[in-house]
């Protein structure tokens, strides 16, 4: 560990809660909404989280790779980039599904409410994200490594931010088409 | 389509699960919907939280995940292993830095939003922040390294289920200290 992973990890660092911090006020605009949407405190959580975890897991093997000189950092339709974005595509899709059905049950049980609309927005906005974070998640990860920067220390941060202001915006269009 | 299916194989069921329990946590704050959304801070600050716990739990998972494939921690007594002190610490002292920054702000954005912020709220919301960034960095370290080497014991790969897993364990441990400290501190 050298100053330059301390600087790399902090940089990365306050960027990522700065974003986050604007997810914070986008998610305090959807105040009606909150109190309006039964369920969609349920779901954000678990989205911000599924979003963050799936771009990770992605920018993680990239980075893996890169190091082990597994792949290039160039953008080409080999078997492995066009495999790892599809399976990451496919996953968001399915777990936002699975969330949205969860935010629907909880709210049933924890509530007393059914409101089918939140499997709907939690589908939605999981494509919605999905053609936004993805490509953003490969371009940067190859593009750091072709700077000498670990991608590692930086993706991390990056993917959840991204990840979250995106999904917010993603929300936020959902309910609006939706509700 | 090697890849694609062992991405899906070693992926959907911790996404799933991971994606269960930030949801337990979102139920915490369903409860408290009401409470929460009258205190701007905590709602302003909720996403920067869980992005910070978040990324804490992805750079210190893919830096486990990394050094377990080149071979440079050994699973008899890592937390001893230089690397992974360095690590932490480095982690730790972002963490502080980060969370007093975040309640700072979200404090700031919230009186310039109109809401009336006064010294006790926000030293609160600062006591709040620095104790569950520290208490979940530990935690998520510790969780990191054992379920790495188990992973990797099993040919696995670590990327696929260290980040899920321990960013969906920090995020229910922040929302359900939030959801606490709602009901008790605020």
């Amino acid at each position: 560990m050298t100053l330059s992973d301390f600087k790399e990890i902090s940089a990365g660092q306050f960027v990522s809660i700065t974003g986050g911090l604007i997810a914070g006020i986008l998610l305090a605009s959807l105040e009606k909404d909150l109190l309006l949407v039964p369920g969609l405190l349920i779901l954000i959580p678990g989205f911000l989280e599924m979003k963050g975890n799936v771009n990770g897991s992605l920018a993680s093997r990239l980075s893996s790779a890169l190091h082990m000189g597994s792949i290039k950092p160039v953008i080409k339709n080999t078997p492995y980039l066009r495999e790892n974005v599809l399976a990451s595509f496919i996953l968001v899709i399915v777990v936002g599904a699975v969330l949205g059905m969860v935010s629907l049950i909880a709210t049933y049980i924890y509530f007393g409410v059914i409101y089918i609309k939140i499997v709907y927005i939690a589908l939605l906005t999981s494509i919605i994200s999905d053609f936004l974070s993805i490509p953003l998640t490969v371009i940067t990860s190859f593009w750091l490594f072709r700077k000498g920067h670990d991608p590692d220390n930086i993706m991390g941060p990056y993917v959840t931010t991204t990840g979250d202001i995106i999904s917010m915006l993603a929300i936020f269009v959902s309910v609006w088409v939706i509700v | 389509m090697k890849f694609f299916w062992k991405i899906m194989k070693e992926s959907i069921k911790i996404l799933i699960l991971a994606s269960l329990i930030s949801s337990l946590g979102g139920i915490g704050l369903e409860s408290v919907n009401v409470k929460l959304i009258a205190l701007l801070p905590l709602l302003i600050l909720l996403p920067a939280m869980n992005d910070m716990i978040g990324d804490f739990g992805a750079i210190i998972s893919s830096r486990i995940s990394t050094m377990l494939y080149l071979g440079r921690l050994k699973e008899k007594r890592w937390w001893r292993d230089n690397t992974a002190g360095d690590l932490f610490i480095t982690v730790a002292v972002v963490a502080v830095m980060c969370a007093l920054y975040i309640s700072l702000l979200s404090g700031a954005i919230a009186l310039f939003k109109g809401f009336s912020l006064n010294a006790v709220f926000l030293l609160k919301l600062i006591i709040f922040s620095v104790i569950t960034a520290i208490v979940l960095v530990v935690f998520m370290f510790w969780l990191s390294a054992t379920a790495g080497f188990y992973v990797f014991k099993k040919n696995q790969d670590p990327a696929n289920f260290l980040i899920p897993l321990t960013t969906s364990v920090a995020d229910l441990g922040s929302m359900l200290i939030m959801t606490s400290m709602i009901l008790w501190f605020f």
